[in-house]
């Protein structure tokens, strides 16, 4: 079972007068939504750029399967246990729907001949059609775009999804689509999601909601 | 497909890639072309200073020290006698022009024709003239060449910061993210260079063979400049915090 681990984590940022983020100890794990509230400032994106591996805290240990991330590639661990949506969705406008989610498959090694069912099969789990597949990220939607990025994100097998206001752009009929996306995998496929949000309807949709304040964690 | 995502993002932005494409093309058609210039009108120059005319008496035989562009034969069939006009064929070979010229002046008395030579001085001073600003437009158009070989892929690079950032995101390591980066603009570069190369070519193919050499050069400076500012591009913009880059700024 994939989990995450904080502990005692710190985070202060060159010439800073205070971390960013503050003595975090906590546990995700694998089946369950998290979400983390909290204004802007707060710590939030350095909290998630921990748990994603793109900085090491100054103090504590951040853990992944009980193995430290400091002894770790990160640049493996990104690849192949984790992955991120965003607000912004950050498909690469040109390739096609079907290329943006064979790409991190083709990273991991994956032959680009067996990468294709798989992320036909991924993209259709997520309501995308194959007329869509074949299509550039441009000519979608905002709802449909963000749907591709979840694709995307299932590619690698990570197990651990790092999501970053991913409804932020989008309507309330699309949110509400989106959520009930990550929600499904985390409860149906065993997928650990952490979302960054501003996002109320997320956050009451998660099993755990946290708020972040000053670098400290909270549960809500 | 992670190999050509260089090559297929030139392939699938067209717009993009022809406008940089077309925009590198000019302006190196543009300085080359002058380069080439350069390059071909100071050769004209050392030829022009090597031309002479001459009222001679002519032997049978040209002599080996000039190339004969035209000459007046006798009409009794005498050996050519005349106006002759030549080109020296090797211009350190003047004092010894000069002194066959003394020579011939006692052999052309049947015409009572005076030898004499002098150097086409209004023509020089023409060439010296356009030369002269050539060559003080030539660095200038060197330096030009290289910086925007140098600030061209710069600027495209260090706009694609967020597709650098999402590929570091997706764990591709810093040297082949690097790499990606940087060789699209050098493809590109590259591409901009044949088609001058071949556009000057076909322009004017006797100029561009007398050019080569200087072409050649400023060919490889103009690269230098492009991959310098490929790599420190590249560099630069995984540098940066990731998240920060990928977060929409409210």
């Amino acid at each position: 079972m994939s989990t995450l681990t904080l502990e005692n984590v710190t985070y202060k940022y060159k010439n800073a007068q205070r971390a960013a983020v503050s003595e975090i100890s906590h546990v995700f794990e694998e089946g369950k939504v998290y979400a983390i509230v909290g204004p802007s400032g707060s710590g939030k994106s350095t909290l998630l750029s921990l748990l994603a591996g793109l900085d090491l805290p100054t103090e504590g240990e951040v853990s992944f399967d009980g193995d430290s991330l400091a002894g770790l590639n990160l640049d493996r661990y990104r690849r192949e246990s984790i992955s991120m949506i965003f607000q912004a969705f950050h498909l690469f406008p040109l390739m096609t729907v079907m290329e943006n989610v064979c790409f991190p498959m083709e990273l991991c090694g994956v032959n680009p001949k067996d990468a294709k069912p798989r992320a036909a099969a991924l993209l259709e789990g997520v309501g995308i059609t194959k007329e869509q597949m074949g299509r550039f990220p441009s000519k979608l939607s905002g709802g449909e775009r963000q749907r591709v990025a979840i694709a995307r994100s299932l590619a690698s097998n990570a197990k651990i999804i790092l999501g970053d206001e991913p409804t932020g752009n989008l309507d309330g009929a699309n949110t509400q689509n989106i959520i009930d996306i990550l929600c499904s995998l985390a409860h149906d496929k065993g997928y650990c999601v952490i979302i960054v949000t501003h996002d109320m309807e997320v956050a009451e949709a998660a099993d755990e909601a946290l708020r972040m304040r000053d670098g400290q964690l909270r549960a809500v | 497909m992670k190999k050509s995502l260089a090559l297929k993002s030139l392939l699938r932005s067209p717009m993009k890639t022809l406008l940089t494409f077309l925009l590198i093309a000019a302006a190196s058609f543009a300085l080359f072309s002058r380069v080439i210039d350069y390059a071909v009108t100071t050769r004209e120059t050392e030829n022009a200073k090597s031309l002479y005319h001459a009222v001679a008496f002519l032997d049978n035989e040209v002599p080996d020290i000039w190339i004969e562009t035209k000459a007046v034969q006798s009409a009794d069939g005498w050996a050519m006698t005349g106006y002759g006009e030549f080109i020296l064929a090797d211009n350190d070979r003047l004092d010894e022009l000069e002194e066959l010229l003394q020579n011939m002046e006692g052999r052309s008395v049947i015409y009572s024709q005076k030898v004499s030579h002098h150097v086409d001085a209004g023509g020089l001073a023409n060439i010296e003239r356009i030369r002269g600003l050539l060559e003080s437009l030539f660095p200038i158009a060197v330096a030009a060449a290289v910086l925007i070989g140098l600030f061209g892929p710069l600027l495209v690079i260090l706009q694609s910061a967020q597709e650098a950032a999402f590929l570091r995101i997706l764990g591709v390591t810093k040297k082949r993210a690097r790499c990606m980066l940087a060789i699209e603009q050098i493809v590109l570069c590259i591409a901009g260079i044949v088609l001058v190369a071949g556009g000057l070519a076909l322009y004017d193919p006797g100029r561009f063979a007398s050019g080569i050499e200087t072409f050649a050069v400023c060919f490889g400076l103009y690269l230098l400049g492009c991959v310098c500012g490929a790599v420190a591009a590249s560099i630069q913009v995984t540098r940066h915090r990731l998240l920060e880059l990928l977060q929409v700024k409210e």
